[in-house]
This record gives structure tokens, C-alpha cells and sequence, in this order.
């Protein structure tokens, strides 16, 4: 698993050669105006330059324009005119300004569910077949968080905390089974009517391959920081099934998705469904289908690029890491997550 | 960033020079003005340290806005955390289950308090524990240093003494009377009681292992059976590393490590009542493993050879083990290097420190 223990000669290479295509990538793509086909997609072009509050395209969006932030990670904030390879901001930023214009908070509600059923953490739930599934751990990052307006123009949104006044350290909102708190997903957004969210399933490239320790919720205590030097899991995800074992994969116990560097990046969520900002706060639930993340798990994917050159650690990747790049591969064919009624 | 590991070294470098310059100053002013072990001074800096390398934010950025760590504070701490008569019969104190020389963690299996009662669970190492979020004890049962430093006082099978008895001897004694005053402007309470003994365990930073010096860019710190150990440890085929990061060599989680045996100790699941945390624990942090045994919640494990076996064979082999424990085999020589390197988190200025020992302020 040799980019499990890549050091820095290696890292730094990469990362230059990312900084060369993302520059690439962003001069030859520039779709402002994005196609939300399907419940949940992963297929979004890499946006544009020129994003505003008010509506740009998916990458550039969560920018909100020039960040003026007290940088951590790779640079020390200031504008974010460079993207990375994913067509997000290539510096990943702790403090950001909420985004300006007038705004209103929004509430997502995240219904964790198997099998259309309420999934308890910590607890046996019941499986369609027989048997049960103990799910005792479960969390994921969800960032860049934009709305989809009436003509299919995407909408930047603040990730905020509960106070709703600051937006949340690296626009990103970090999800703990354990934690009933995180399962609220709050942004501020303008006045209007919706046809969707759409948002990536883990980091920016520009985070995800970010050498120096960054702060909470990107920091180790998350479960999520993947432990050679850098990279982060997108998802992880472990449980125990009880008999029988024949109604559900064997990739039901573990799955970590993510940990890899450029070339496996976040998966791109889009969830049709109406939305309505008002002046009151509004609460909208949002149903996560760990069934859902179990199929993909074990759907069938392609593992030719997987391992990178060596220096590689003694032994073969984890069994949850080969389950985790099935799920992220087949994110697009997948209903994860879905919008129910208000 | 990468010239940052550099300048990180050096910065680190510079902190331990002056370190030693304090403590060798100290030793010379102690020897011409007093043979009395325990009131010396001046005492080094217990609060301007270092966080160790990939730690998020300072020292004095994890202390509560309402107990800022203060030099006269981790001092009053550090007084009270060798104080006997915090304890029902003034035979036991804090650091009767937390030895410096074992990084603060208890030698013996499990704690043993006044009038020889036993615990049942292994007292901790205490290194780095201001950076916690989660929890601390091994159930995570508390959510602050503040709220857990009055535990082991009240504790019947620790110090077994009602915090209102402990704070009425403090107030006995003019002296402590007097640093209480200096510290938080007013008498001993039970909460500056709590939040003093609280900013001497918030200033415990372990922070100059050889594996720290390898983690901030000294290529060398570490040798070939060290850095063999390393790539085993943060290996899938160990897995060790699911738990144990790779910076603070803590998840800050609470996971079943393959200990539990039934009717055993069932862990979190008596704080929270749920089925999925039998038998789960606290995830210790790493640095200074080598000195901290015996190893688990319960003690129950004598060296750190017995640990590897522990989850080679993946743990006891209840059905409550986490589903990351799994079988592994490494040959004697592996085994070897992954011991190496479990030595290469040895802080040995940690260990003695003179910053650490009691004294008493003047």
C-alpha cells in the first residue's frame, strides 16, 4: 500500500504536479451551469473562475470569492484564485468570512437510516432478512455546500455552526454517528426556493493533501486523518452483523473510504428535492442510507490504478480500504442520500 | 512547508537550551540556599512549553476560558498533586498511582488507596492530556481535567476524601491559603481545588521523544529497526494505527480492543447503557509506552510483548472485540522492530524533569 507511507520528496512532488493540472483544469472547464439529472449523481464538472454569492458553479462556489482568513494549512490565506485538481480552492483555509449578502438560516436534519428504518447508533438494528447489524462507528465530512436555484444555477451556501454568525473552520461540517449534534448540518443561504443540494461526500483535494496539522474537525481526533502524513478518510464506517451473514456483504463490518491523494477524490453528491429558505429557520431532513453505502461497497470497481509505486509498507491494503474505493467509485449509481418532507 | 520541520526542530531546540540553562541555575542557587529538597527555587517554567509536533493549537489554548493556565496555578497544581492530605488518612496523593519515572502512569495493575483498598482499573499515563476532547478516565466519564481532578479524591477505593474535608484542610494551612490568593483571589474552593490540580496535568507535555524528533523532519532520529517497526505499525497488515494516529498516536476514541471477557469490566456501556460500548476503553496515547506497563484498563498485560501477542491474536475472542482487531502474524524479527520502535516514544526529559517534582513555592 505504497501511498500509505509516501514521505515528503514523494508528497511534494505530487502536490506540484497537482498544482500544474489544477491550474489546467480550471482554464478548461468552466461550467457555469450545472445539470442536476438525477437523485444523486457524481458527475459535476469542475467549475469555473468568476463565482459569486449569488450563483456560479459547483467548485468555485463554496469560495465565495477571495478568502481573507487566517490560512493553516498549505498557505497562509489571502485569495484563492488557484484551484486545486477538483476545481476547489488548492489551499485549504480555517477561518473564512461568511459569505456576503442577505442570508437565512437553514437547518439539514441528517436521518441516518437502514433499510428505510431509523438506524440507532450503538444499538442492533434489524436487518431486512434476519439478523442484525450493531453500527459502532460511523462518521463522514460533508463540504462545499451549494443549493440549486430554479434554472439550475448553483447557489453557494455558508456551512455555519449552531450560533449561525461564523462560518464553520474550513467549510466543512464533520458528521459523528455518536454525536446527535453533528447530525445537523446548518448554512445560511438567501430567501428563496430550491430544487436541490448538492455538496461533496468528504474534502477538497486542497484539504485532503494538506502536510501541516490542521485544526479540528480536521484534526486526528476526528478518526478521520489518515496516518501517513497526509490524506484523510472521506467516510469510515464500522459495524458488527450478526447471522445471517448470507444477506449482507462481507464489506458490512468495515468500509473507510478515501485516504488516497489527487487521483481519489471526494465524491460529488447532488439530492433533488424542494427547498425553501425563509425568514424563519427552516429544518429539512436529509436521509442517510448506510444500506445504500453497503451496496456500493461491494459493487464491482476498478482497482488497476489503486496502488501507487513503492516505498510501500510491509502486507497488502486493508480489506476496508479496498471496500471503501469500491464505494467511492460507485457514489454516481447510488442513493445515499435523499430529501424527505419538512 | 517542508522547511517548517526544520525550523520546528530548532525552535524545539532552542526551548530545551534554555531549559537546561533554568535547570542548571536552579541547581546551583538550590545548593547554596538550602539541603531541603522540596523548597527550592526558582522552579523552571511549568506552562511556556512546546506543543508536541502535530498537536492542534498551543498549550495554553486548551485550557477552559475559565481557568487559564498560569504559571501560579500549574505551581499550586503541581503542590497539591503530591499532597497527602488530600486523602482520608494523609497517606496517599495523586502521585501515588501517577510515578514520574513511569511517565505518570502506576506500575502496579491496578490502583491501590487508602488503607490498601484496590481499584480496578490501571491508573494512566498522564502525558499530553490537555489536548483530550473526548472524554478522560478509561470510560471517558468526564469531560474536563477540571471535573475529573476531584474524582480520585472523593474516590472510597482512592483518597476518600469528601472534597469539602479536603478544601477545610487547605484552609487550615496559611500557605496554601496564600498560593490559592496568588492563583484565583480567593480561599481554597472546591472548584480552584479541581482547576489548580487541573493546570499541573494540563502542563504534563511529552514532547521530546526521538520519534517526535522524527515526526518533525530529524530523519535520523530514528534507526533502520525503528523505522521498520513504524512502517509495521501503520501498516493495514497491524492495523495498529486505526487506533493510534500517527501525530498524537491517539484516535481520542473509545473502542473494544479484544479485552473483554464476559462478566469482565464492561467499559463505556456503564456511562451510556449501550450494547455497542461493552467493553469498550479509552485509546491511550503512546508516547512513553515503554515505561507505562503493566498495559490495558486492567493492568492485565505485563510487557509490551504481551500486548503485540494480545493482538496478534486478535484479543480474547469475545464477539464484542472491534471488528479492526483482527489476526496478524509477524516473524521474531518484525516483532522485534515493532518493539523498537514502541521504545522509540520514550521522552526520557519527560521522565525526569525536574519541573515535574515536588516542591513548594516561597
Amino acid at each position: 500500500m505504497a501511498f500509505m507511507h509516501l514521505r515528503e520528496g514523494i508528497f511534494f512532488t505530487a502536490v506540484s504536479m497537482s498544482m500544474i493540472l489544477g491550474c489546467g483544469n480550471a482554464t478548461n472547464t468552466s461550467e457555469g451551469k450545472q445539470s442536476t439529472g438525477g437523485t444523486t449523481t457524481g458527475s459535476f464538472a469542475s467549475g469555473g473562475a468568476g463565482g459569486t454569492a449569488t450563483a456560479s458553479s459547483f467548485a468555485s462556489g463554496g469560495t465565495g470569492g477571495a478568502a481573507q482568513g487566517q490560512g493553516s494549512g498549505q498557505g497562509s490565506g489571502g485569495a484563492l484564485a488557484a484551484t486545486g485538481p477538483d476545481g476547489f480552492p488548492a489551499v485549504c483555509v480555517n477561518s473564512l468570512p461568511l459569505i456576503p449578502g442577505e442570508r437565512e438560516p437553514l437547518t439539514f436534519s441528517l436521518k441516518l437510516e437502514l433499510n428505510g428504518k431509523p438506524l440507532i447508533y450503538g444499538e442492533n438494528n434489524a436487518l431486512a432478512g434476519g439478523g442484525t447489524l450493531l453500527l459502532s462507528n460511523l462518521r463522514f465530512y460533508i463540504s462545499e455546500v451549494n443549493l440549486v436555484d430554479a434554472s439550475n444555477q448553483r447557489v453557494p451556501v455558508d456551512l455555519v455552526d449552531s450560533g449561525g454568525q461564523h462560518r464553520k473552520p474550513y467549510n466543512v461540517h464533520f458528521v459523528n454517528a455518536e454525536a446527535p449534534e453533528s447530525l445537523g448540518l446548518r448554512v445560511r443561504a438567501p430567501v428563496g426556493t430550491y430544487s436541490g443540494v448538492e455538496f461533496l461526500l468528504g474534502l477538497t483535494d486542497g484539504c485532503n493533501n494538506t502536510f501541516s496539522p490542521l485544526d479540528a474537525p480536521l484534526d486526528e481526533a476526528s478518526q478521520l486523518k489518515w496516518p501517513h502524513t497526509f490524506g484523510y478518510l472521506f467516510l469510515r464506517y464500522e459495524g458488527m452483523v450478526t447471522e445471517p451473514l448470507t444477506i449482507m456483504p462481507s464489506t458490512a463490518q468495515k468500509v473507510h473510504m478515501g485516504g488516497g491523494v489527487h487521483e481519489r477524490m471526494a465524491p460529488k453528491i447532488s439530492v433533488l428535492g424542494a427547498i425553501t429558505v425563509a425568514k424563519a429557520n427552516a429544518e429539512i431532513p436529509l436521509k442517510f442510507a448506510l444500506d445504500e453505502v453497503l451496496k456500493g461497497a461491494a459493487m464491482p470497481a476498478d482497482l488497476a490504478n489503486f496502488m501507487l509505486p513503492p516505498p510501500a509498507p510491509p502486507g497488502p491494503p486493508g480489506a476496508e480500504i479496498v471496500a471503501g474505493e469500491h464505494l467511492r467509485q460507485n457514489v454516481p449509481k447510488l442513493t445515499i442520500f435523499s430529501l424527505s418532507g419538512p | 512547508m517542508k522547511d517548517q520541520s526544520p525550523r520546528l526542530l530548532a525552535r524545539n531546540q532552542r526551548v530545551h537550551g534554555w531549559g537546561w540553562q533554568l535547570v542548571l541555575g536552579f541547581l546551583v542557587f538550590a545548593c547554596s540556599a538550602t539541603p531541603d529538597a522540596v523548597n527550592l527555587e526558582p522552579t523552571p517554567n511549568l506552562t511556556e512549553v512546546s506543543s508536541p509536533f502535530g498537536f492542534s493549537g498551543s498549550l495554553a489554548s486548551t485550557a477552559p476560558a475559565d481557568n487559564q493556565l498560569t504559571e501560579s496555578r500549574a505551581k499550586l497544581g503541581r503542590r497539591l498533586f503530591f499532597e497527602t492530605a488530600l486523602s482520608r488518612t494523609r497517606e496517599v496523593s495523586c502521585s501515588s498511582c501517577h510515578e514520574q519515572s513511569h511517565a505518570f502512569a502506576d506500575p502496579r495493575p491496578v490502583s491501590v488507596g487508602v488503607e490498601g483498598k484496590m481499584g480496578k482499573r490501571n491508573a494512566p499515563g498522564l502525558a499530553n492530556l490537555a489536548w483530550v476532547r473526548t472524554g478522560l478516565f478509561w470510560d471517558g466519564r468526564v469531560a474536563s481535567l477540571e471535573e475529573q481532578a476531584g474524582k480520585p479524591i472523593e474516590d472510597p477505593n482512592e483518597m476518600d476524601l469528601p472534597l469539602a474535608k479536603a478544601v477545610a484542610r487547605l484552609n487550615s494551612d496559611a500557605s496554601y491559603v496564600a498560593e490559592f490568593q496568588a492563583a484565583y483571589a480567593e480561599p481554597p474552593s472546591e472548584l480552584s481545588l479541581r482547576q489548580a490540580l487541573a493546570s499541573f496535568v494540563r502542563a504534563l507535555v511529552s514532547s521530546n521523544s526521538r520519534y517526535d524528533a522524527f515526526l518533525a523532519g530529524d530523519s535520523l532520529a530514528l534507526n533502520d529497526s525503528e523505522k521498520r517497526g513504524s512502517d509495521l505499525f501503520f501498516s493495514s497488515r497491524t492495523g495498529c494505527f486505526h487506533c493510534h494516529t500517527e501525530r498524537t498516536l491517539t484516535n481520542d476514541g473509545f473502542f473494544n480492543n479484544g479485552s473483554y471477557e464476559p462478566g469482565g469490566d464492561i467499559g463505556r456501556k456503564g456511562l451510556t447503557g449501550r450494547t455497542g460500548d461493552l467493553g469498550k476503553f479509552r485509546v491511550p496515547g503512546l508516547r512513553n509506552i515503554a515505561l507505562t506497563a503493566p498495559y490495558l484498563h486492567d493492568g492485565s498485560l505485563t510487557t509490551l510483548s504481551d500486548v503485540i501477542d494480545h493482538y496478534a491474536k486478535g484479543g480474547r475472542g469475545d464477539p464484542s472485540t472491534d471488528v479492526q482487531i483482527e489476526r496478524f502474524e509477524l516473524s521474531a524479527a518484525e516483532k522485534a522492530d515493532l518493539l523498537a520502535f514502541l521504545g522509540a516514544l520514550t521522552d526520557e526529559k519527560f521522565l525526569t524533569d525536574p519541573k515535574y517534582v515536588e516542591r513548594v513555592e516561597r
